[in-house]
């Protein structure tokens, strides 16, 4: 009796089970039309194509359609990499940024040299920082949403105190000390000082503002790690110097881009050297206690380096082909569309970074966003990530070891030549072995 | 007149109890539901107001976040497909668990300790290793981003606990009471059924809440292996949060509120009618 | 009954198909490096890792010092919610509130709370002379570990507080009877009768909160990253970075495989305890 009972409950469960994942199964993937490309994209930059209007006006006119599938930030490029290493061909176009593009993740990704060669972008010589992308005379990806650095300053504070437009380091540091001094409640400087790549990023304008570099040589076979010389450690100690003088709110080490869009927006920092993108949240109205008090202008660079505008590391995103995908052709189309220039300035227009200077000469950008100029400029003088490199194999590694080091400066836990040293040896070490 | 006798007395000292119990009571109150509190009045204020120092208090309520929320379609399909993956696992679970935690309570039978031994061994290792693996595996079978992965998954991820909690309840529970049954003339699974499964209700409840939560809740899997088919309320959630304007506070605490709905809503209920449904069948008055 | 082991059964398709395959896979390549078998040597490579030993410590540290906490507060927490006659549902409901948000948002929630310019916790302290942006709780190395305990503390805490009360809820009345009836206190009661009965689920709510806490990755790294200055840095975490940014997949595998040895460690004591309690 005992063992019917259970046997038959055994056999319900099974039963109920087996119907259950067949009903389920029956649910399958739709697949894309012929002329439908896949674009594996972040969020916002969904946003700045005025959430698909622009690849529904591309399809309008090419007869491409676009299935966008948007993938939130953190661990997007974890997902990513998984992705391409397991010769996924489910995307025919990635976005991703070259802050933290790993060199190693090259062989799943396309060249678009030959691409290029057949049917070349529109108005090519337009496009600003394509260094960024590209591996030696390999270019990998087409820029669509860039920034540099610039200064963010309240201009209110400035004429309060007859205080100028810093042109070097030193006089920005001046002002920060100035203003930290008396004006209450304010600091004159910020720095992102969190333990990941963010903090590497700010490092790199103040180092390429005192003319330092990473390696002295383009070509890796031949190069030599030049981060820790005078100019580097110069650099280092600047950039230390900022916090030991207390001209940085409290937190500096878990300061992150957030951090300062809210220190700015709740006026709790005069200057502030960040992304040029951030314009527009840090004088919304809406958002910011000091929209309207706020001005921009060049980076400073460090004195005696002969340099006219300040060096940030030029960060963007860009526009991938995967090896494994199976619409090179349509995806390249894509690519062309989006990236050409009338489709910048529509992107510049809701929010997006734009990579060509004819957008920032346009008049509609000049209304849209104030400092057109300056952002060209600076983005004219920038460099890439790992100067005078755009990508190494083993980023991860490296900028994962590297930050440790100058965190440890930056938080006064160690002499910055101790610092940098160490940091040079770590590049060494991975990149050049 | 309060002499030394009232000080000494049981009665005050009850009082005296009783009052710190209260006051205990009241700070875990705290502890437990600030955090919350300040997620939902977030929810609620400016961008300006939630930064501002000192906070702010008082301010005029702005549903802005919830209407964003609310227009994007993406985020209102991921309840549901969080809700089907979380409830079926749920079901999955405590069917099995209450099935397999009862034999190990009360019978002995071939490799039973090292069974139970190899159902937490197999928990032990970080399950972060798998995912290349189980990447490869899904696609292979074209499971990925379906339901019935996320459903797999989660339900490989509770049993082991879920299968140990129910042991341990069963064992709370005297064997005396089936076989009192059995006397009775009742087979082994009807007082199965009747008379212990309604003595374990609180364990039954507890594993269901689990394992509910922990599949609304979880992440990382969800993040890796869903898609446009079968993506979850918390990566959808993080996905419309983190913006390059600024992570969207607001419009996370509201997403948050509402992520956390769901989940109260289906403890209170399982509370409710699980452990009336059982009573209604038990022999036990 | 005949074949009991048939309702044991299901469970383990479920686990082996699942679970048991990847992991193997997972210690057979800890063996290899891209396809060429090595034997040991990403063993040997680990074990000489400074930043091994380092993360090993900060997750021990985290590890037993949330459970600890854990413990303590669920089961004071438990205890409390047992006394309450009315509103049971209401109090349990609330109890476990934690436990519903999810851990990433509770993540960013802790961070924002504890933001040492804008955070309510640094306004609360204003109260008791620490002015705003003294105290730095992600931004120092100090600190930062502690916060982050806290945080996933409070997560957690409603998984020992839920187990713990239904177990309290559903212990036998006699026993307590018969201690009233001896005049025993509450004290007494409390060490001879409930802790022995409930021991259990003490150590089902132990043993798995240990597992899940020495691999807990999620809230931490929303919070702090491993920083600042690595005193978050968890070995957990480090197994991810390898595993996801560094594409070190043997190597990360071993990692794994190092976990699962120190998880045995950790929990074969206390599941030999439980199976000493489930025989008496």
């Amino acid at each position: 009796m005992g063992k019917g009972v259970t046997r038959r409950e055994f056999l319900k469960i099974a039963g109920a089970g087996t119907a259950a994942v067949a009903g389920l199964s029956a649910y399958p993937q739709k697949a894309l039309a012929q002329n439908e490309v896949s674009w594996l994209m972040h969020p916002v930059h969904f946003a700045q194509m005025g959430k698909g209007e622009l690849l529904e006006k591309m399809a309008a006119e090419t007869g491409i359609k676009v299935k966008a599938v948007q993938m939130p930030f953190p661990q997007y490029r974890e997902k990513l990499a998984i992705l391409l290493r397991q010769g996924s061909s489910d995307f025919d176009i990635v976005g991703f940024s070259n802050s933290w593009w790993d060199g190693s993740l090259n062989e799943y990704l396309e060249p678009l040299n030959g691409l290029m060669q057949k049917k070349p972008l529109v108005n090519p010589a337009d496009i600003l920082s394509m260094d960024g992308f590209k591996v030696g005379d390999q270019i990998f990806a087409v820029p669509y949403r860039i920034g540099p650095m610039i200064l963010h300053y309240r201009k209110d504070i400035y004429k309060k105190y007859g205080l100028k437009v810093p042109k070097t380091m030193e006089e920005y540091r001046e002002n920060a000390r100035f203003i930290t001094k008396k004006e209450t409640g304010v600091f004159g400087a910020f720095v992102m000082g969190e333990q990941t790549f963010f903090s590497l990023w700010d490092f790199n304008t103040y180092l390429f503002s005192y003319g330092g570099a990473y390696f002295d040589n383009p070509d890796l076979k031949k190069a030599k790690v030049i981060l820790n010389n005078q100019k580097g450690l110069d650099a280092l100690k600047f950039w230390s110097s900022l916090r030991e003088e207390n001209l940085l709110p409290p937190g500096v080490l878990s300061a992150t881009w957030d951090t300062f869009i809210t220190n700015m927006q709740q006026g709790k920092i005069a200057q502030g050297i960040n992304w040029s993108v951030y314009i527009g949240p840090v004088n919304d109205p809406s958002k910011s206690k000091v929209a309207g008090f706020l001005d921009w202008a060049l980076p400073p660079y460090a004195e005696g380096t002969g340099l006219s505008c300040g060096i940030s590391a030029s960060s963007g995103w860009g526009l991938y082909i995967p090896k494994a995908s199976k619409k090179k052709e349509l995806a390249w189309e894509t690519i062309r569309y989006i990236t050409n220039p009338q489709s910048d300035i529509y992107m510049a227009l809701k929010g997006g970074g734009p990579f060509r200077g004819s957008t920032f000469s346009s008049p509609e950008y000049k209304k849209f966003t104030p400092a057109t100029d300056v952002i060209k400029t600076a983005l004219e003088n920038s460099a890439p990530m790992w100067r005078p490199v755009g990508t190494i194999r083993n980023a991860s590694e490296v900028v994962d070891k590297v930050v440790i080091e100058i965190t440890s400066a930056l938080a006064g836990k160690k002499p910055p030549k101790d610092a940098i040293d160490k940091a040079a040896e770590i590049v060494k070490n991975v990149v050049l072995g | 007149m309060m002499g030394r006798d009232f000080y000494m007395s049981s009665k005050f000292k009850k009082r005296c109890i009783s009052w710190t119990l209260n006051i205990l009571f009241v700070l875990v109150f705290i502890w437990v539901l600030f955090p919350i509190f300040w997620i939902v009045m977030t929810s609620l204020k400016t961008r300006i107001e939630t930064f501002s120092v000192p906070p702010v208090w008082v301010f005029m309520l702005t549903l802005e976040h919830y209407k964003v929320l609310f227009t994007i379609s993406s985020f209102l399909k991921s309840f549901a497909n969080s809700a089907i993956i979380a409830l079926l696992s749920t079901a999955v679970i405590v069917f099995f668990s209450a099935l397999a935690g009862y034999a190990y309570s009360r019978f002995d039978f071939p490799l039973k300790k090292s069974s139970a031994f190899f159902l937490l061994a197999v928990r032990m290792f970080p399950p972060v290793v798998i995912v290349p693996s189980m990447f490869g595996i899904s696609k292979w079978l074209n499971i990925y981003d379906h339901h019935f992965l996320m459903i797999l998954l989660y339900s490989s991820f509770t049993i082991s606990f879920s299968v140990w909690m129910m042991k341990a309840f069963f064992d709370e529970v005297s064997i005396e009471m089936e076989e009192a049954a059995m006397v009775d003339g009742y087979t082994r699974m009807k007082a199965f059924r009747r008379v212990v499964l309604p003595l374990v209700a609180p364990g039954l409840v507890a594993t269901s809440i689990f394992t509910f939560i922990l599949s609304w809740n979880e992440f990382f899997f969800a993040f890796m292996f869903t898609s446009e088919r079968a993506k979850t309320a918390p990566v959808e959630l993080v996905a419309i949060v983190l913006k390059e304007t600024g992570v969207e506070w607001g419009i996370m605490s509201a997403g948050a509120s509402l992520v956390m709905l769901p989940a109260l809503i289906f403890s209170w209920f399982i509370q409710k009618h699980l452990v009336k449904g059982l009573a209604v069948g038990s022999i036990k008055g | 009954m005949k074949r009991p082991w048939l309702l044991v059964l299901p469970s383990f398709i479920l686990l082996v198909i699942v679970l048991l395959g990847p992991e193997l896979h997972g210690v057979y390549i800890s063996f290899f490096r891209d396809k060429e078998f090595v034997g040991l040597r990403n063993y040997q490579n680990l074990l000489k890792e400074a930043d091994f030993y380092f993360t090993l410590w900060n997750s021990f540290l985290f590890t037993f010092l949330s459970v600890g906490l854990e413990l303590v507060l669920g089961f004071g927490i438990a205890l409390l919610l047992d006394r309450k006659t009315r509103g049971k549902r209401i109090t349990r409901s609330l109890a476990i509130v934690p436990f519903i948000v999810t851990p990433v948002i509770g993540g960013f929630a802790w961070k924002m709370m504890l933001d040492t310019n804008y955070g309510i916790l640094n306004y609360f302290l204003t109260f008791f002379g620490f002015p705003m942006g003294t105290i730095e709780w992600l931004s120092s190395p100090n600190l930062a570990m502690l916060a982050v305990i806290v945080a996933d503390a409070w997560v957690n805490t409603p998984f020992v507080t839920l187990i713990l009360l239904a177990g309290l809820q559903a212990l036998p009345q006699s026993p307590y009877e018969a201690a009233k009836v001896d005049g025993a206190s509450y004290w007494f009661t409390f060490k001879r009768i409930t802790i022995p009965l409930l021991m259990p689920a003490i150590l089902v709510a132990v043993i798995f909160r240990l597992v899940f806490a020495f691999r807990e990755f999620t809230t931490i790294w929303v919070m702090t990253q491993g920083g600042p200055l690595n005193s978050t840095y968890v070995l957990a975490m480090y197994l991810y970075k390898n595993m996801f940014l560094f594409f070190k997949d043997n190597y990360s595998a071993a990692i794994g495989v190092i976990m699962l040895i120190l998880t045995f460690l950790i929990s074969v004591p206390l599941m030999v305890k439980m199976y000493a309690e489930i025989k008496s």
